[in-house]
């Protein structure tokens, strides 16, 4: 999608039209469309999994571009003219130049990303998925104590910071090491 | 119709307003306050701010109002309502967020300004209160905004404590008219305005008090 907006003026104005809608609605607000809205026209999302799956990856596409969008503005002017005066065609020089500096700048933004996924992947809660806040839910009701609450907020902590903490590290040791800024 | 809802509407939207104004100005204080902490604080507070951000950074707010409405009752023998237990929950949720985006803007604020300031013979609360606060403030808008907007919309989880928010009284609305389509879309509609016209107005004030080259880049997600 990043990529996309770099290209064309029209595409990048719808595509600016999806980033904002995305951004601007709850992701239980679009899951609960997608399953009780457009069930009864598009069978598929009668499964509240693939209703959460499908709400968290348009969402996700959305943050995705915006983080990919900064990382490529991020490669310098100077690289692709030089790129260009080396006789490179477009194709070769997001190919060869950009991505693989962009990449190492989206690092710790992906992190992040990925952490606010399985966070949010909670909310399949309201549409009665049995992922772990479920599960906590089922067990607090069958148990009356309130440790299974707090064993899920453990569990999701230590899965969602060893990851956002580790891609962060690892975003700036690359850049270090290939001298992005 | 729909149109016979619309108070319900009105009404739903107006306690998520409230409470999104409750989590971000009690999150604003949580926020400096442990952004301060986390600065000039000795090891101690270091560990146990770290310990809070971390755990309400790293979990699921749903779990967390879970938690707060079902759980800390039980625990403490107080009992509270959904929209106490939402409004405290939202309020320590968003302070854990805010902590970081302060503690970036205070660390913003050059230390030839705090020599300076020392060397004028201020105190370290004149330092704060005239030095740093001020231009803490004013960098921190951007980042503020993203808070705002994700805390506006995470309001809606509020629905599985069942307070009577915007989402779950369109949840209730469409099991009543069958017609989820259109109450979505309202909803949706609602919600994208609301956001849309905030930032906008949170932009236009940024722009008018920001420091000439003294910006910090925002994360480049909007978490």
């Amino acid at each position: 999608m990043a990529i996309t907006k770099q290209l064309s003026r029209k595409a990048s104005t719808i595509l600016e039209v999806y980033d904002n809608i995305m951004r601007g609605i709850p992701v239980l607000v679009i899951m609960l469309f997608l399953h009780f809205g457009l069930a009864a026209f598009i069978p598929i999302f009668r499964d509240p999994f693939i209703s959460t799956i499908i709400a968290l990856g348009l969402r996700s596409c959305a943050f995705q571009s915006q983080i990919f969008r900064g990382a490529m503005n991020s490669v310098s002017r100077d690289q692709m003219l030089a790129a260009v005066s080396l006789g490179m065609t477009k194709m070769q020089i997001f190919r060869h130049i950009i991505i693989p500096q962009a990449f190492i700048v989206a690092l710790p933004g992906l992190g992040s990303e990925i952490a606010l996924l399985i966070k949010d992947s909670s909310y399949s809660f309201v549409l009665g998925v049995l992922d772990l806040a479920k599960y906590a839910d089922i067990l607090r009701a069958a148990q009356k104590s309130f440790y299974p609450y707090l064993l899920a907020a453990a569990i999701y902590v230590a899965i969602t910071l060893p990851i956002a903490s580790y891609l962060d590290r690892l975003g700036s040791a690359l850049k270090t090491k290939y001298g992005l800024r | 119709m729909l149109l016979d809802y619309i108070d319900f509407i009105v009404q739903s939207f107006v306690t998520t307003l409230i409470m999104t104004f409750l989590g971000l100005s009690g999150g604003l204080v949580l926020g400096i306050l442990s952004a301060l902490g986390d600065v000039y604080g000795n090891r101690f507070i270091r560990i146990i701010i770290g310990a809070y951000v971390e755990f309400f950074r790293g979990s699921p707010l749903i779990v967390q109002l879970l938690l707060f409405y079902f759980s800390f009752p039980v625990l403490t023998g107080i009992k509270w309502d959904s929209f106490t237990a939402g409004a405290v929950t939202l309020m320590l949720n968003s302070g854990a967020y805010q902590k970081g985006y302060f503690k970036g803007a205070i660390e913003a604020v050059s230390k030839d300004q705090l020599l300076a300031a020392r060397s004028l013979g201020m105190t370290s609360g004149q330092i704060l209160r005239h030095i740093v606060l001020p231009q803490a403030f004013r960098i921190v808008i951007p980042s503020w905004t993203n808070e705002y907007v994700s805390l506006g919309l995470s309001t809606s989880a509020l629905t599985v404590i069942g307070l009577r928010e915007l989402t779950t009284i369109s949840k209730s609305i469409a099991a009543q008219t069958f017609e989820p389509l259109e109450v979505y879309s309202l909803t949706g509609l609602i919600y994208l305005t609301w956001i849309s016209i905030s930032i906008k107005i949170l932009n236009y004030i940024y722009s008018r008090v920001k420091i000439p080259g003294l910006e910090i880049s925002v994360g480049a997600v909007p978490s």
